[in-house]
């Protein structure tokens, strides 16, 4: 069971609802991936146009939803955003994203520290996202956030995780969720993110970008189960030389 | 009157006295919208007693998709 501020949720994969290029592909998708949160992003409404409706396309009864505040470049910036979201009733769950670079679009460890409390004091459940920096994640954990995002590479690289040593500092410290969101491009990556210990798996391209966006949906539904399955089995060791499974003797 | 609504500026009848009235002027309850009332996040039940006004900056959002 994952846990996040006062929530319970029971699928450990959070997914991203951005890129995809059909909205019939993505009510698919999102109900194959049996997610049970949905991240948005607040854009200015074009006041001529009356597009889709993405969130009443999705239900937002039926997920929690975790708005971002992506287009953030300050704290300040990423609080208005929150605040405006947060009127919306649906949720009072913030993905805490302030870019600080607009090539690799590295989160800024400074104002999103600085966001996370001020939306704390505002009385948000936040989340935030970060590089996989383990005393960045332990100084936020300190500071009350509800659960560590850590990037496993830059945001839509689909390369997997980086740096596994960072992330395993990072899971093993951690006393909140530890949400790996962020260049997941493989299930392989996803299921290793869940065999580290990490709590869920935040992805959006890896599956809207798809070839067949549907089909890996339950690939990383089913990545992540594996994943979480094997981190509570407990893996065997790793050894350096072979170690027979048959008998030596007797045969 | 001339209010700023998504950072442009907007001539609008002057007998939208208040946010609800200008919400039901663009039609905006069917789309979801979050708006903001001179960089504060109003929450629906505050639309009708803040009062619009020439100059007002006004923020429309809505959802979309993102990761």
């Amino acid at each position: 069971m994952l846990k996040i501020g006062d929530r319970t949720f029971q699928s450990r994969l959070l997914l991203g609802t951005g890129t995809f290029s059909d909205v019939e592909v993505q009510r698919k998708a999102v109900e194959t991936s049996e997610t049970e949160i949905l991240t948005f992003a607040v854009a200015k409404m074009d006041m001529d146009d009356s597009d889709d409706d993405l969130v009443t396309d999705l239900q937002p009864d039926t997920f929690s939803m975790l708005p971002n505040t992506a287009g953030a470049n300050t704290a300040e910036e990423a609080v208005r955003i929150a605040k405006l979201a947060r009127t919306s009733g649906l949720s009072d769950m913030v993905k805490v994203e302030v870019i600080g670079d607009d090539q690799t679009l590295l989160p800024d460890a400074v104002e999103t520290y600085r966001a996370t409390e001020m939306l704390l004091k505002e009385g948000f459940t936040t989340l935030p996202y970060i590089a996989d920096d383990p005393v960045l994640a332990r100084k936020l954990e300190e500071l009350g956030a509800h659960a560590v995002m850590p990037g496993a590479a830059p945001i839509g690289t689909g390369r997997g995780i980086l740096n596994p040593l960072h992330l395993s500092y990072i899971i093993e410290q951690a006393n909140v969720p530890v949400i790996v969101d962020a260049g997941i491009g493989a299930p392989s990556h996803a299921s290793l993110a869940m065999e580290m210990g990490a709590d869920a798996v935040l992805l959006n391209r890896a599956v809207s970008q798809a070839d067949d966006p549907v089909k890996m949906a339950e690939a990383m539904k089913l990545a992540i189960q594996a994943g979480r399955l094997s981190y509570e089995a407990g893996r065997i060791p790793v050894k350096r030389f072979a170690k027979a499974s048959s008998p030596q003797e007797g045969v | 009157m001339n209010i700023k609504v998504n950072e442009e500026t907007m001539d609008v009848p002057a007998d939208l006295k208040t946010i609800e009235d200008f919400r039901v002027h663009f039609n905006l309850a069917e789309k979801k919208a979050m708006i903001e009332h001179n960089e504060v996040a109003l929450k629906p039940e505050e639309y009708e007693q803040t009062a619009l006004a020439e100059g007002d900056q006004i923020l429309v959002m809505r959802f979309v998709g993102g990761g």
